[in-house]
């Protein structure tokens, strides 16, 4: 394995940008799915509404 | 639904800035090692993430396991949901201590993997547990059996915890020492103990946080499925 600076400085900044990432992805995949989910249940709704109401 | 998603996102934000002030405390306030003593001296700043996204592994983990021993004794729906969440839970932070882990190991140990130490590879084994949890919960249909079967894989997975935990108590190969019990060979200074504690607070909301929303993405899901149902049977009917 190669070292990339001899104080460990660099590899401290890539592990920390990783977790970093890790929190951020899952912070923007949880929201985006939340929303997607609640447009599409609203959708499922309103068509359940018409169908009733026809 | 609202407050769900709004009580959510406090947790997430309290967490994130909690866990960026420990980072900044870490490299400010904390003093560097001596680089006499250690390979890659400031490599070890990353225990304030790295053992605070372990510790929050083990908290997901304990969740599955009360979350499997509720639905495979009594059926009752909240013990699926925790069982739901702390799988997801497990593989998110697992996935945080498998990925730093390594690089920091490849500084200070000259190797990113040491395969006969017990800490690593049961760690490892219980971020597959996860994993495999994950996958399997969304590839089979979700009926009791399939429940039932993955609830016993999850009372596996929480049996890997203390011997994860305990594994540098037992066996110590590679990884350093439990570092919140002080004696001869294990504990840290003062400072760095704070803001490792800041650290491991601030992850406790993230993990809160998270797992409220999980829930809630879970539980919409459900109601997606059971509305598709409904219409189905309306066209058919």
């Amino acid at each position: 394995m190669v070292k990339l600076s001899s104080t460990g400085l660099m590899e401290l900044a890539i592990a920390y940008v990783i977790m970093i990432g890790l929190l951020g992805g899952y912070v923007k995949y949880l929201f985006s799915k939340l929303n997607d989910l609640e447009y599409r249940i609203n959708a499922q709704e309103d068509k359940q509404l018409n169908e009733e109401s026809e | 639904m609202v407050v769900t998603k709004g009580a959510s996102l406090l947790f997430i934000i309290i967490g994130l800035v909690g866990a960026s002030i420990s980072i900044l405390l870490g490299f400010i306030w904390v003093p560097s090692l001596d680089p006499s003593t250690v390979n890659g001296p400031e490599s070890f700043r990353i225990i304030y993430w790295h053992v605070s996204f372990a510790w929050c592994s083990f908290l997901a983990f304990l969740l599955l396991f009360i979350g499997s021993i509720i639905w495979y004794l009594k059926k009752d729906e909240i013990g699926w949901r925790c069982f739901s969440v702390g799988s997801d839970m497990g593989l998110l932070f697992g996935m945080g201590v498998i990925t730093s882990g390594p690089i920091w190991g490849s500084v200070a140990w000259g190797k990113p993997w040491d395969w006969g130490d017990l800490r690593l590879n049961s760690f490892a084994l219980l971020t597959s547990v996860a994993l495999f949890l994950v996958l399997a919960r969304r590839a089979q249909q979700d009926t009791n059996q399939t429940r039932d079967t993955l609830s016993i894989v999850g009372l596996f997975g929480f049996s890997l915890v203390p011997i994860t935990a305990m594994a540098t108590t037992w066996y110590q190969n590679q990884h350093p020492p439990i570092v919140v019990v002080s004696s001869e060979d294990t504990g840290l200074p003062s400072d760095m103990l704070f803001v490792l504690i800041l650290s491991f607070i601030s992850f406790c909301f993230i993990f809160v946080g998270f797992s409220i929303i999980t829930d809630r993405i879970h539980q919409l899901e459900l109601k997606m499925e059971n509305n598709q149902i409904n219409l189905d049977e309306g066209w058919l009917n």
